[in-house]
């Protein structure tokens, strides 16, 4: 197979983009610049699909078997989340400095990127984050804790998901796949239902139902070729 | 798409009908949602995918030698440990920085622009180095392991 050694330089590039995207709403720049920083959603969009890849790629390699998958995934994911969630915890009630930045007005987007927070609920928000259960919940049942203490980590929930979700559809069959559609359909209905308190956030593998429906689409033809 | 993506990689007969198939399905799904931010992912993404399978197509070239150079590829390496470590460093940086430049934006931005790039790139490259490097290596040599043992367990079934 070949080395995928460009899609390394596209992951590269995109946590660079995140990176000036995180950078340039604190600094005073033309508005141009500031805009065209500004779809770091749309890098980690990216990122999803690249893992979509990667993590397939991962779970052929390891026969379909979860337990050799799910190590590689933890050693991928845990030693760096938790050195960073620590720092992360231990900053989390220090000022962003606001006050002594005029230049940032009260709906800019440097206030929704660095927060002065402390939850309440600390300890079972930290065991969320610990448990990548964070994007589980909609705000009416816990109000932010997806975002909380470390912003960056919403989409490592999503990635748990994923890759739980990869694993059952790898071992079973592909009647489950019409199960996995049949969530995503409920997934956009209830987002185009509910009210929004009852919402999920973006952390939450079903609001990213295009996820679904590309397993669907792709996954049955590529684990039975590979597998066999 | 990015599952769709492995059969393109490993070059599997059909795998381009595919995956434009389901590329039109994320399109369309995208395009529900109304912005250009959301549209462009699969765009991107199937340019990025062209430009690792098909480098020697017109306009690819360049893209390709980008991609595939030492720093974008290092990049790349770190990129984990980058998306991550930022958010705390800047919050640091911007209380300590705030605070020097008491209400000057424009020194304020020049401390700012080279400190939120330069610390999170050294932070990335210590955590990657001590900490994530070593921990895939050990992920690989457990997974290794468990994989061997499964084999074994499922030829002795079988």
């Amino acid at each position: 197979m070949k080395r995928l050694d460009s899609l390394d330089g596209v992951r590269g590039l995109l946590a660079l983009y995140v990176l000036l995207g995180h950078m340039a709403p604190f600094a005073v720049l033309p508005d141009w610049i500031r805009a065209a920083a500004s779809h770091g959603g749309a890098a980690v969009d990216i990122f999803f699909v690249l893992s979509g890849l990667v993590i397939t790629q991962s779970l052929l390699r390891a026969g379909g078997h979860a337990a050799p998958f799910l190590v590689a995934r933890f050693a991928r994911i845990f030693p760096v989340f938790l050195a960073v969630f620590a720092v992360a915890i231990v900053v989390a009630p220090w000022s962003c400095g606001f006050e002594q930045m005029p230049w940032i007005g009260s709906d800019d987007a440097a206030r929704t990127i660095c927060v002065k927070s402390w939850p309440g609920a600390w300890l079972p928000e930290i065991a969320a984050h610990l448990t990548m259960t964070h994007g589980l919940f909609p705000n009416a049942i816990w109000p932010g804790v997806w975002l909380s203490f470390l912003g960056a980590a919403w989409s490592l929930s999503d990635e748990w998901q994923f890759y739980l979700l990869a694993l059952l559809v790898a071992g079973q069959s592909r009647r489950l796949c019409w199960v996995l559609l049949g969530l995503a359909v409920v997934g956009t209905a209830w987002r185009l239902t509910m009210p929004v308190p009852w919402q999920f956030s973006r952390a939450f593998l079903p609001n990213k139902g295009h996820f679904l429906h590309w397993v669907w689409q792709a996954w049955p033809w590529s684990a039975r070729k590979a597998v066999r | 798409l990015g599952v769709a993506s492995v059969a393109v990689v490993r070059s599997e007969s059909g795998a381009l009908t595919r995956y434009t198939l389901v590329l039109i399905a994320s399109l369309a799904i995208c395009a529900v949602e109304g912005s250009l931010g959301k549209i462009l992912p699969p765009l991107a993404w199937t340019f990025c995918l062209a430009v690792q399978m098909r480098p020697d197509l017109i306009g690819l070239r360049q893209a390709n030698a980008l991609l595939r150079s030492g720093q974008a590829r290092y990049l790349g390496t770190i990129s984990y440990c980058l998306y991550l470590v930022n958010e705390p460093i800047h919050k640091v940086i911007g209380q300590v920085l705030s605070r020097f430049a008491n209400g000057d934006g424009r020194l304020f931005t020049v401390l700012w622009i080279p400190l939120s790039i330069g610390l999170p790139f050294l932070a990335a490259m210590w955590l990657h180095t001590y900490l994530e490097a070593p921990a895939l290596r050990w992920g690989r040599e457990v997974a290794w392991r468990l994989s061997d043992r499964t084999a074994v367990s499922v030829h002795a079934r079988g």
